[in-house]
């Protein structure tokens, strides 16, 4: 690593350089890339059409993380707005049998591992509710 | 995971404790009251109705003793008023429980010591188990309904209004916000419950540090006593 250069590290090992011991910190942090301006400004547009996963496999556990490292207000206020309008979406499509059909699939692909429990949890109890209907229904 | 199921009851959970409701019948053979260890059930007489539980009318239902008579909320001018307040009239509340009676005790406030499913109910409100008692029904008894399948559509569009709305009322939530859910009856929260927490859990752990800042802060604005009193006051009462 060269002075004033840039570096792509992992983030346990940037986080402890850059809040080292010593007089100076080793390194000063940027946000990563999939947290960049751009992705912000997109999610602002339109967080549904957004591929969460191609930028981070957790993206909001990594949002969560860069949060307590930076103070950004707005960064926050974006990730909590994008994932409550992508939960309401993710919603209907998990009540929604043939929602991973058709025009679904793009956005279920493009979940983040968190918003998978998630869908998961939701459609495993609109089953539960519709199997308990079935059987409702054989046994009288 | 230890635990093999979601926190929360499950479907037959639910519908299991919908059991314990008193429901009208209209007996066709005698039976003498059953000591059972809720206490005893009424004696049926035929041809005067009797409140008994859901099961043990389904039982007799089942073995051509008894004809249940259903609610008065079951009933398709009842569900179409409901179902019109639930679309006009209130886009994101749920229409209101069934009001108290106001010389209702301290112990019987709710199902099952409230009658809600019985011949006497309030027709104009959907009770705690109305989704999980009306499927019952409307399986068990069809033939006691004077119009099975138009209260069957009904029930059916007042499930698709109410699990809209149960969904629509993420968007409005925060990390330490609610939403009304007054009126939401037992299957729903069932239904509900592992998605609607989810979204609560996640919406906290992006907070989590802003909420740990607000703290600091708070603290340090205590410390120096910069605060207003009522505020802080305040803000222990949410905690």
């Amino acid at each position: 690593m060269k002075q004033g250069g840039k570096v792509e590290l992992p983030l346990w090992l940037g986080e402890m350089l850059a809040v080292s011991q010593g007089p100076t910190p080793l390194l000063t942090l940027d946000l990563p890339t999939s947290l960049s301006p751009r992705v912000l400004n997109a999610l602002k547009a339109d967080p549904r059409t957004v591929d969460l996963r191609a930028l981070a496999a957790h993206f909001y556990a990594l949002g969560a993380r860069m949060l307590e490292l930076f103070e950004e207000e707005e960064v926050g206020d974006v990730l909590s707005e994008t994932f409550k309008q992508r939960a309401a979406v993710l919603a209907d499509q998990a009540h929604n049998p043939r929602g991973a059909m058709g025009e679904g699939a793009d956005f279920l692909r493009g979940l983040d591992e968190q918003e998978r429990r998630l869908f998961r949890a939701a459609h495993d109890s609109a089953k539960a509710v519709r199997t308990w209907m079935a059987e409702n229904k054989t046994r009288r | 995971m230890a635990l093999p199921l979601p926190p929360g009851l499950t479907p037959p959970e639910v519908a299991f404790l919908c059991e314990m409701e008193l429901v009208t019948v209209i007996p066709r053979q005698r039976l003498e009251s059953l000591e059972l260890l809720g206490g005893p059930t009424a004696a049926l007489f035929p041809p005067h109705r009797s409140n008994i539980p859901l099961w043990l009318a389904l039982l007799l239902k089942r073995q051509r003793r008894a004809n249940i008579s259903p609610p008065p909320w079951l009933t398709p001018t009842s569900l179409s008023a409901i179902l019109e307040f639930e679309i006009e009239h209130s886009k994101e509340a749920f229409s209101p429980p069934p009001r108290l009676a106001p010389s209702a005790g301290s112990n019987n406030t709710s199902p099952p010591f409230l009658l809600s499913a019985t011949s006497d109910a309030p027709p104009e409100a959907l009770p705690y188990h109305w989704l999980e008692l009306g499927e019952i029904l409307l399986e068990a008894a069809p033939d006691d309904f004077e119009e099975p399948d138009q209260v069957r559509r009904l029930m059916r569009d007042l499930r698709e209004v109410r699990t809209a709305k149960l969904r629509a009322g993420v968007a409005v939530l925060d990390a330490g916000g609610g939403v009304k859910m007054n009126g939401v009856g037992g299957m729903e929260v069932a239904e509900g419950r592992a998605f609607i927490g989810g979204v609560i859990d996640g919406l906290r752990k992006i907070g989590a540090s802003r909420e740990q800042a607000r703290r600091e802060r708070e603290a340090e604005e205590r410390d120096n006593g910069y605060a207003g009193t009522a505020e802080d006051d305040e803000d222990e009462m949410d905690l």
